[in-house]
């Protein structure tokens, strides 16, 4: 079997290995040649280390909305009747088969069941389930794949949003835009390939910034957080005073300076050190314009809802996902913290819901009507589920609901992915997996694949092994592929 | 008790028959709250109760003032049954710093036990004691390294039967719960079991401290003014130890804890016992070495190991070279990279140990040797003939490490803080990191990137975007990257434009203001070489056009001269200031700059 597989740093890196790593192939093109070329270094020509991917990709893209702290599937997607007539018994230890609980409900005397308190219907002509809570996302419900059959390995919060993302509960591998941005380089000019956008001023479980590093991989695959103030890029703005006229005065005399340092030193490093300062001369234009509403149509502000309005909400953050993949960004990573509802769910899912619903549904349609959704993976989703058992006191108007790793559901649109379906089943109680079950690493080599991506192929040696993103696990879910 | 500040509890707790009277029986899961109980560890006092335990419990929070035992903290006071026998403990920080003992015998179950737990103030464990019907219980000391505050960490109230997330005391009936503001003499305690006993009037026979206490704090004056004095030493003593800034640091436990393999990673599936061992294909572990990290430290140091001084210098070859002797510097098992070099590195590392392990003794020997001190200039043959250098046979070249960049500028431009150790330093970036901090004023400001404050979750954003470590695993190498993002720190982050500001005023003041002498002097400290005249025409270009530039907008120069804390020397005009500021910044972004050459 072909491995395509990168290696540790290439410190010193040869002339030729540093052309062929961006894709150029130009031999012994002339220098002079080269730097005409303002765009080096970042042309749609860096095709990562895979040159290509190993089939045809049916997604270029992929946009996830990550929903941390684990949202309860049983109050929003996987429907449980049962639960409400059995509200406030045990959980029969036929159901349970003495698995092991967390140390935060695993103390309770009780562990009395309870029922969604919400509303669910049938949506489309796929007659999905969906609570109350998600009107939205309910009319799109014929163009979503509904995974009810998740399950993780890890059972509290930072190993398991590490896990999903990263492939490994530990800390200190790439997460998946990293792992793309290395296969498959950038697909851009003028912005990184990775970005991540954060709902700002949500409380709740903490994210940390390693979620969206490299790893041991090169740190250019690292995820580049977009803020939501004057400067979306670290150090974005020029300083006061000095405007772009000034800014472009002096990257005309450094690239002269380069350029005489060039006729001395043949290296190709510093060729690269000019394309990115021209890079990010362009940013500078590129990013403020991609972060601008302005010429968006009132329609589809609207569609997206009133928030979209404030910058950094989830909802701003959404449009400014289809914007960014509209130029060409592969990988899109939002947050949306605040999921973690131990107790109080009844007063703190329907707020969560209202800050995600209606933005989510809008994202997909509006890709959808921009001819986008064929090539776009959506992915909506936590770290793992909620129990079906109450955390705390079960009164008649309060419940909470503990992590619970053994099932929940995200969902997928687009990018190749079977629309109108739910795949899996649960138990009549919600607590385990009776069928299809999708592992973390079936779900990570699934999205692989969906970007013409072989999981087992992708790989790169550190510390004298070779790491990838599903570890030595991961099955494609054939099932939900379109 | 305060008649005015009533316990509270649900339902869930119900009256039932107590040991006088009714008593309560508790859920396990619902609290009784009281409104008091907020010792400090300076504080001496006594609980005492009834309990009647329906069954040997393996674990139960009887009382408790704390917040919740999941907070590593755990801190306050408790009184649990662990395995069936009391246990009581005083935490600031379990385990390390806490004071706990617990029973030799377990309780008895399905029958009324009068428990009391005092404490004398003292912050040992000598002073925390358990009675049981009346009679000091035979205790072991688990923990007893308290030196900071109880109180605080979050509900500041005694709460009887549960705790949050915890097990509580389910099925257990409690009756007559009393809180005492001071630590009761065993003849008091016993008072509280049997109604035939009157406090202050021991019988003859007592013997021994219990006679000996009972009496003197009710009949001796003196006494009881002497231990109020104690206790207003133990708070003086206490409140200057609370306020100490505590560092963590690594200590052996007493006994090693026992490690097993476990099925499958699960934490309580326990297979066979492993003990620590060092791989079997290196030297093996001395007897006479101790098993624990000071003995790892020998064995490691030891003369005849083959691998830490290799590996040691090794990196020292790759800080100085890009790339150590063994490319592969962090892996030299059978998948590693062979030495290109193996005899110098054999000879370095010899010369590394024979020498004391002296580190700048090696650095010396690095940098004063021929190979070192070679050009690093390269034509295109011997490019492609060893396009990475492995064998030598130029100079060094490779991207400097974020810290050394920014320090560079630092220096450059006289800002740099020579002071070493320290608390860390907040420069301008850990105010736009992941996790903003707010950053310092003066001296913090310009330290070396070394002391820069490091928050895992968040890291100094520049730092990260210079491709340094972030530290969540062990990293022997950094791959130099060249991004977009570097770009936009070299031209915008205020350090470097402060920095540039700065060098721009020390070369105009040491050149009289004289233009090309002051950009031979910026050309020369950031460098370390004269300009070619192309060079000299190029800078000389640049700054005449932004010294028109700003001569025709003064504002915008005063605006770009007025990032960066430090003061500006208003005696340069703004435009000459501002102009010189660009030319210096743009070779901070040059990369004679930036790559070590």
């Amino acid at each position: 079997m072909s491995v395509c597989s990168g290696t540790e740093p290439l410190v010193g890196l040869s002339r030729r290995g540093f052309l062929a790593r961006l894709g150029l192939g130009l031999g012994s093109a002339a220098l002079t040649h080269l730097l005409n070329r303002d765009a080096l270094g970042t042309t749609p020509a860096d095709r990562g280390i895979l040159g290509h991917p190993h089939a045809a990709p049916k997604a270029k893209r992929v946009i996830y909305l990550f929903q941390a702290g684990a949202p309860s599937q049983i109050d929003l997607f996987d429907h449980k009747p049962l639960l409400k007539e059995w509200q406030g018994r045990e959980l029969p230890a036929s159901v349970r088969r003495g698995q092991r609980l967390t140390a935060m409900s695993g103390n309770q005397t009780s562990l009395p069941l309870v029922g969604s308190p919400y509303a669910f219907a049938q949506h489309g002509r796929s007659g999905a389930w969906l609570s109350e809570l998600l009107p939205h996302t309910a009319e799109l419900a014929d163009d979503l794949c509904f995974v009810k059959t998740l399950y993780t390995e890890a059972i509290n919060h930072g190993p398991a949003v590490t896990f999903m993302q990263t492939g490994s509960q530990f800390p200190g591998r790439p997460g998946m835009g990293a792992w793309l941005s290395y296969g498959l380089g950038s697909a851009n000019d003028n912005l990184p390939s990775f970005v991540v956008l954060v709902t700002k001023d949500k409380g709740g479980q903490p994210l940390v910034s390693r979620l969206w590093g490299s790893g041991f991989l090169s740190s250019r695959h690292q995820g580049v957080r977009f803020r939501s103030g004057k400067d979306p890029v670290l150090y974005l703005t020029n300083p006061m005073g000095l405007n772009r006229q000034d800014r472009r005065n002096m990257l005309d005399h450094l690239k002269a300076l380069h350029e005489i340092q060039l006729e001395k030193t043949p290296d190709p490093e510093i060729e690269a050190r000019i394309a990115q300062y021209e890079l990010a001369f362009r940013m500078q234009r590129s990013i403020p314009e991609v972060a601008d509403f302005s010429s968006e149509p009132e329609s589809v502000l609207k569609a997206y809802g009133e928030d979209v309005r404030k910058p950094g909400t989830y909802a701003a953050n959404c449009l400014l996902a289809r914007r960014l993949a509209e130029r060409g960004v592969r990988f899109i990573q939002l947050y949306h913290q605040g999921w973690d509802h131990h107790g109080s769910l009844p007063k703190a899912l329907p707020k969560q819901c209202r800050e995600t619903d209606q933005a989510s549904a809008a994202l997909v349609q509006d890709l959808k009507q921009r001819g986008m959704l064929d090539d776009t993976l959506v992915v909506w989703g936590g770290e793992f589920g909620r129990t079906n058992y109450c955390q705390g006191k079960l009164t008649a108007k309060n419940f909470g609901r503990d992590h619970h790793p053994k099932c929940f559901t995200i969902w997928m649109a687009g990018g190749g992915v079977k629309p109108g379906i739910s795949y899996g089943q649960t138990d009549d109680f919600g607590y385990n997996i009776t069928e299809k079950g999708v592992h973390v690493h079936d779900f990570q080599a699934t999205l692989l694949h969906l970007l013409g991506i072989d999981h087992e192929r992708l790989n790169y040696k550190f510390q004298g092994r070779r790491f990838r993103l599903t570890d030595v696990h991961g099955r494609v879910v054939k099932d939900i592929l379109a | 008790m305060d008649p005015n500040a009533p316990a509270k509890t649900s339902a869930a707790n119900v009256l039932t028959e107590g040991r006088w009277g009714r008593g309560l029986q508790l859920s396990g899961d619902d609290e009784v709250k009281l409104k008091i109980g907020n010792f400090r560890r300076w504080e001496p006092f006594t609980i005492a109760l009834w309990i009647k335990s329906p069954d040997l419990k393996k674990r139960a929070v009887v009382f408790h003032r704390s917040r919740a035992w999941t907070d590593a903290g755990s801190r306050g006071y408790q009184l649990l049954i662990e395995e069936g026998r009391l246990s009581a403990s005083l935490i600031h920080f379990w385990p390390g710093n806490a004071i706990r003992i617990r029973t030799e015998s377990p309780i008895a179950t399905e029958q009324w036990v009068h428990v009391a737990m005092s404490y004398d103030g003292s912050s040992r464990a000598e002073g925390l004691n358990l009675f049981v019907d009346g009679a000091e219980a035979a205790c072991e000391v688990v923990r007893d390294h308290l030196y900071k505050n109880i109180s605080g960490g979050g509900n500041d109230h005694l709460i009887i039967g549960a705790r949050f997330r915890d097990q509580g005391f389910s099925g257990g009936i409690v009756d007559e719960f009393r809180v005492f503001d001071r630590q009761l003499t065993p003849w008091e305690i016993r008072g509280l079991v049997e109604s035939t006993v009157i406090p202050g009037h021991p019988p003859a026979d007592l013997e021994g401290d219990a006679l000996k206490h009972d009496t003197l704090a009710h009949h001796d004056a003196d006494y009881r003014a002497q231990l109020q004095r104690v206790r207003q030493v133990r708070q003086t003593l206490c409140e200057i130890q609370d306020k100490l800034v505590e560092i963590m640091v690594m200590a052996e436990t007493e006994s090693p804890r026992e490690t097993y393999l476990l099925d499958r990673g699960a934490y309580d599936q326990r297979r066979e016992r492993v003990h620590a061992d060092t791989p079997a294909a290196l030297p093996p572990f001395p007897d006479e070495f101790p098993r624990n990290r000071l003995g790892l430290a020998r064995w490691l140091t030891h003369p005849d190991h083959p691998l830490l001084a290799r590996v040691t210098v090794n990196r020292y070859w790759q800080m100085f070279f890009g790339n150590g002797l063994v490319k592969s510097s962090n892996n030299f098992g059978s998948q590693g990279t062979p030495p290109t070099h193996p005899a110098l590195l054999d000879w370095l590392a010899h010369h590394f140990v024979s020498s004391g392990w002296d580190v700048k003794a090696l650095m010396k020997v690095i940098v004063t040797s021929a190979v070192y001190r070679q050009d690093s200039t390269v034509s295109a043959e011997r490019l492609r003939r060893d396009p990475e250098n492995r064998w030598l046979s130029r100079g060094p070249r490779y991207r400097l490490p974020a810290e050394m960049i920014r320090d560079n500028v630092l220096a450059a431009s006289g800002l740099l803080v020579h002071e070493v150790g320290g608390p860390p330093a907040r420069p301008y970036e850990v105010a736009v990191s992941f996790k903003p901090v707010k950053r310092d004023k003066g001296q913090g400001l310009y330290r070396r990137s070394l002391y820069t404050y490091w928050k895992r979750t968040g890291p100094a954003p520049v730092m990260m975007a210079l491709d340094a470590a972030k530290r969540d695993v062990c990293s022997v190498k950094r791959e130099p990257t060249s991004t977009p993002l570097q770009s936009f720190i070299f031209m915008n982050d205020p350090q470097f434009v402060e920095a540039a500001r700065r060098l721009a005023a020390v070369a105009l003041q040491a050149s009289d203001r004289h233009s090309s002498a002051a950009l031979e002097h910026l050309f020369r400290v950031l460098t370390s070489r004269r300009p070619s005249d192309a060079e000299k025409t190029l800078l000389q270009e640049l700054y005449q056009a932004q010294l028109s530039a700003f001569d025709g907008d003064p504002q915008r120069a005063q605006a770009f001269l007025s990032v960066g804390d430090a003061p500006r020397d208003e005696a340069i005009p703004a435009p000459m200031h501002a102009a010189m500021t660009v030319v210096a910044n743009t070779l901070m972004s040059y990369d004679e700059c930036i790559v070590k050459r």
